[in-house]
């Protein structure tokens, strides 16, 4: 399951505050939230100084599902994006499919965090999304305790997981999604993360840090479902699709690289 | 009674309507299968064979619902196909939820190629014909499971103007093939013989 470029769009248009987004900084920014949500979507974000960017979001114009619509702003002109019908109505097609990884309380934290965040400014949105994801300069520390909690932490998930019974497809989803943290983590940690770095990292790929934060939430969730008898089927495949499948072909530590083999740290 | 292939009656249990399946391999571990595309399982070529004779003639195809135990079938097809390969390959879990994810996409498309056969839980005149003639089996000393009785259950009192086929890979099945035969008038094909129907 991932949404495309299109229908991450349309969600967040249609989360925001009177379905209208005021700038493409803002838009970008609130795109790569979803990410933090565990939504996978067909958009590809690098790092710069003011956090996730898409070059080509900025290029964006408007088409059936959403309009730009310009306006004045401190004495100049910006364009805002603004929800049409179509875009409206694709959102009934977007909800089905999140159905099958989002419960609705999950849903309604991402309506009220997009909602309040469509309220923020481009900067505040950043500043947030940068303290969560350690990505400036004084919090790298931060970052490599993170890469070392996260290995740690896996290495006994993983030698637990292997005790479960492969009983249902929850349960091989949920042993499945533990080996392929494990092993991401490593990466994470003895590839990607290994030297901190004293600039600012502006060839980062920002999943190594998606990927970095999302694991270090869902390792409760992963050592409570180890132990549980009734497996939490929604919640696991969420996080599987996310990490497991969302980045195909796009990311180096993926099931379409060939390569793969190298970056595995046995 | 007309008694022309045409007639006839072929039904897939739901591990052969799985092992219908061709997986893709991961790019990432083409390596660890020695750079195969694609994973089948050993009766593959044969399963298809039938379908496609099926297909050519227009006869239906039939399989049996409820499906109560699809994930667990689901699940035994997936490890079948990794120890056929005999490979001891990097994380394997993350393939075998892969196969798994694969073989359940692929049930959703082919149920539609299927007409339905519903099984009928009045299972207990059946069993005790099996337990009267129980048998050593590969696997040990057993009778048919109680959903393959239901599928026997349940083909007996589907209206056929021809013959019943029911083509499996189940030893729970074959084992069984001259008393089902016998007592039930359905003809069991184990699947490394269906391409001859």
């Amino acid at each position: 399951m991932i949404l495309s470029k299109d229908e991450a769009i349309c969600l967040v248009l249609n989360l925001s505050r009177n379905n209208e987004v005021s700038s493409p900084t803002k838009l970008n920014k609130l795109l790569a939230r979803l990410n933090l949500h565990f939504i996978p979507i067909d958009i590809d974000f690098s790092l710069n100084k003011w956090g996730s960017f898409n070059a080509e979001l900025s290029e964006l114009e408007g088409d059936v599902l959403y309009e730009k619509d310009p306006y004045q702003w401190e004495g100049r002109t910006v364009e805002k994006f603004v929800l049409k019908p179509e875009g409206k109505k694709l959102f009934a097609k977007i909800k089905t499919k999140l159905d099958k990884i989002m419960t609705t309380d999950d849903f309604e934290r991402l309506r009220e965090d997009i909602a309040y965040l469509s309220t923020q400014s481009a900067s505040q949105i950043s500043g947030d999304e940068h303290k969560k994801l350690l990505v400036d300069i004084e919090d790298k520390f931060k970052l490599v305790q993170r890469a070392n909690f996260n290995t740690v932490e896996l290495l006994d998930l993983y030698s637990e997981s292997k005790e479960i019974p492969e009983d249902s497809i929850a349960t091989v989803r949920l042993k499945a999604l533990i080996e392929y943290c494990y092993y991401l983590s490593k990466f994470l940690k003895e590839i990607r993360f290994k030297r901190t770095m004293d600039e600012y990292d502006f060839d980062a790929y920002m999943f190594d840090y998606y990927f970095l934060y999302n694991i270090e939430i869902i390792i409760p969730f992963l050592k409570e479902q180890t132990a549980a008898k009734e497996k939490d089927a929604i919640h696991i495949n969420q996080y599987y699709q996310f990490i497991i499948n969302s980045v195909k072909g796009r990311y180096p530590f993926s099931l379409d690289n060939p390569d793969l083999k190298k970056l595995i740290i046995v | 009674m007309t008694t022309g292939i045409g007639n006839n009656t072929y039904a897939f249990d739901e591990c052969s309507v799985l092992h219908l399946c061709e997986i893709k391999v991961l790019d990432s571990h083409k390596a660890f299968f020695g750079g195969k595309s694609h994973l089948r399982w050993k009766n593959y070529y044969h399963l298809a064979s039938a379908m496609a004779k099926l297909n050519s003639l227009n006869m239906p195809k039939f399989r049996f619902v409820p499906s109560e135990n699809l994930e667990k079938n689901i699940i035994k097809v997936a490890l079948q196909l990794l120890e056929a390969q005999g490979v001891n390959i990097l994380m394997l879990t993350v393939v075998r939820a892969d196969i798994i994810d694969q073989l359940s996409d692929f049930k959703e498309q082919i149920e539609q190629q299927f007409k339905d056969i519903t099984k009928d839980n009045d299972i207990g005149a059946i069993q005790e014909i099996f337990r009267k003639n129980q048998r050593m089996l590969k696997k040990g000393s057993s009778i048919p499971g109680d959903d393959d009785l239901k599928i026997i259950a349940g083909y007996v009192r589907f209206p056929s103007a021809g013959q019943k086929y029911l083509i499996t890979e189940d030893e729970d099945f074959w084992g069984y093939k001259d008393i089902i035969m016998n007592n039930f008038r359905i003809h069991v094909i184990e699947e490394w013989n269906c391409s001859s129907i």
